[in-house]
């Protein structure tokens, strides 16, 4: 428990700054790729961050109408080939989101979110799931017997492998919206935002549980069986 | 309509969290707590006297296989009558049948052409031709080992125990990745899931095969609903809220053959999401009324009702965040927890998120399956349309006030 204090405890004073750090890498990178950016200062809780503003391509009425077409098109090819169930029902629920997307654009005439409110949405997002992986990893971990050295390994690791693949993710985001516009905006927060931070964080937690469970195999004496 | 459905989050992520806790104190319970034994090391001169009913339709496949693992069992065969029930068979169930009532004397076959098909009926009419203390019920593509009999039986030393459930382990797990995803259902369901449950004198669930109960109380309670598609959870809460206990022998394991295929999987979902939303409907009032139940007993039988309905809950989140993001108007910490709940929540059965399954893991000693957890992200959408399917379906029948017709899961294969 202590342990896990630290960590949120370290957290909550670097993860401003890894955030900003992360803002600035990405904006030189999205420069890099001719996409013109730079961080805008802004708060979010205790925290003082920096979004990356970038340039995004708009969406004409034309356009929206041939994805809406198309994304209903791919909804029944789907139906029709009839793929493996869970690949089938996954990419349909993106076309849905897609076509949702659309409409809406078409119905209204604007995004819910600018450049701008997306990157500061991201950001926030991802500084929260930073907030948010010790106490979830550690409260789990602390239903195994895990030693509080492999907790705060793996408390690390994970935060580790978000800042990264937030890293990544924030670049990838901000290109595809400066290159195609606002209607995959819903689809990529909500199909590869913080659902795929957690569904590999599972994964870490798999590959510890393997270990621990080699580990105890060697103990047989620990266990009572009923 | 922003308002509404960011209280509509909120409430969604305070029943997530009470699934979380709850779960959470089902693996301390099995990892950390005192575990509750069983009754398998009560030895008795006089045990109770066994019908064995497996009800069969179209089961050549099996037929036989399940037959001479129950003959082969160690329990004393002048106390036991098996009665394999023919539901209208139209291969060649019929055939084996004959061939082993010529045989043994004690398998004592029925056959029904007559009336409506399913398993239900075909149970109520093996207990109107029982005449032993204690049914014990296997589907027919089920093995069970040679002293599992004798472990079952055991329970109902206990003049409070109504019912006994044992564990259900695949053999076909390493058929494909739908077949070792469900055998990690299975192991969470029973290794930490229903022992839990014993343990913390909660509900452990009568689960319809691999299990018994006395005869003559479930004749008392008139048998089995032809209009329930899960029987066994329709009878569990029967017993539980008239005072009766169910025990659950989580050595007594006993071998069935999960789906291969994801469409075959479909079907079982879908009726088991199906029955078991129809039991809600049914137990939800008599439940909370119960003087048998205290109010641990009775929030977790609440609980254990609503399981079919979370996939759908979570994905109502999901389009609450999707409508939500569409009007600038996401909230983080909401989109957040989502998050969490979705990506440990995927697994299949009771929908025990992955602390729980890598508990069960842990504790049989299973290695590398351990791996697929993540993998269990990618079925979240089929499992919610399944289960969502499944939940109209009984919607519909209680509004339309339908009769039920009983789908059988698709056999591929014979021994382990």
């Amino acid at each position: 428990m202590i342990v896990l204090l630290v960590i949120e405890i370290g957290v909550v004073i670097f993860a401003a700054p890894v955030a900003n750090g992360v803002a600035r890498f990405v904006a030189a990178a999205l420069n890099t790729s001719g996409v013109a950016s730079a961080p805008q200062g802004d708060r979010y809780l205790i925290f003082s961050i920096a979004p990356v503003a970038a340039p995004m391509a708009s969406n004409g009425y034309e356009t929206l109408a041939i994805w809406l077409a198309c994304g209903v098109v791919g909804i029944i090819v789907l139906a029709l080939l009839r793929p493996a169930l869970p690949l089938r029902y996954f990419l349909i629920s993106n076309l849905t989101l897609l076509v949702a997307s659309a409409a809406y654009l078409i119905i209204v005439g604007h995004p819910g979110y600018d450049q701008w409110q997306f990157s500061r949405l991201y950001l926030t997002t991802m500084l929260t799931v930073w907030l948010v992986v010790p106490v979830v990893v550690g409260l789990v971990c602390s239903l195994f017997p895990f030693t509080t050295v492999e907790t705060a390994v793996m408390i690390l690791i994970a935060l580790a492998y978000d800042v990264l693949l937030g890293a990544a993710r924030y670049a990838t985001f901000l290109w595809v919206l400066a290159k195609t516009g606002p209607l995959l905006m819903s689809n990529l927060y909500l199909f590869f935002g913080p659902l795929l931070d957690f569904a590999l964080i599972v994964g870490l937690f798999a590959a510890a549980l393997v270990r621990l469970s080699k580990k105890l195999d060697k103990h047989s004496e620990d266990w009572v069986w009923l | 309509m922003v308002v509404v459905l960011k209280l509509w989050l909120v409430v969604i992520i305070a029943i997530m969290i009470v699934y979380a806790i709850r779960h959470a104190i089902f693996t301390i319970s099995r990892l950390a707590g005192r575990q509750r034994p069983y009754y398998q090391d009560i030895v008795d001169g006089r045990m109770p006297t066994l019908s064995v009913l497996i009800p069969m339709h179209n089961e050549q496949v099996v037929a036989a296989s399940v037959l001479d693992a129950v003959l082969a069992s160690d329990y004393p065969m002048e106390r036991i009558e098996v009665i394999p029930i023919d539901d209208h068979s139209v291969d060649g169930t019929t055939a084996i049948l004959k061939r082993y009532a010529a045989a043994h004397a004690n398998v004592r076959p029925l056959y029904r052409q007559n009336g409506s098909r399913g398993k239900s009926n075909a149970l109520n009419a093996g207990l109107a031709a029982a005449v032993n203390e204690v049914v014990i019920v296997f589907d027919a593509d089920y093995l069970p080992a040679r002293d599992l009999l004798r472990q079952l039986a055991n329970a109902f030393i206990d003049p409070e125990v109504g019912a006994v459930m044992g564990r259900v382990v695949p053999f076909n797990c390493d058929r494909n990745f739908l077949t070792r995803v469900l055998s990690m259902e299975r192991t969470g369901g029973y290794q930490v899931d229903q022992q839990a449950r014993y343990n913390l004198d909660l509900l452990p669930q009568y689960g319809g095969t691999v299990g018994g109960f006395r005869r003559e109380i479930a004749a008392l309670l008139g048998g089995f609903d032809p209009n329930q598609l899960a029987e066994d959870t329709d009878l569990t809460y029967k017993l539980f809220t008239r005072g009766w206990r169910v025990a659950y022998a989580n050595r007594a394991e006993c071998y069935e053959q999960v789906p291969e295929t994801w469409a075959a999987r479909f079907r079982q979902l879908r009726r088991w999401a199906r029955g078991h939303n129809l039991v809600f409907v049914r137990h939800a009032l008599p439940l909370l009324r119960s003087d048998y139940l205290n109010a641990t007993q009775k929030i977790e039988g609440m609980l254990l009702l609503l399981v079919y309905a979370i996939p759908l809950l979570l994905l109502s989140g999901f389009v609450a965040c999707a409508a939500l993001f569409l009007m600038g108007a996401m909230p983080i910490w909401g989109a957040a927890w989502i998050g969490i709940f979705v990506v440990t929540y995927n697994a299949f059965g009771n929908f025990a998120p992955v602390y729980e399954i890598g508990a069960a893991e842990v504790l049989d000693g299973m290695h590398q399956r351990m791996y697929l957890l993540p993998y269990l992200f990618f079925v979240y959408m089929y499992n919610t349309w399944t289960t969502a399917t499944g939940l109209i379906d009984a919607l519909g029948d209680v509004l339309r006030r339908r009769a039920l017709t009983w789908e059988k899961t698709e056999r591929t294969a014979v021994r382990p």
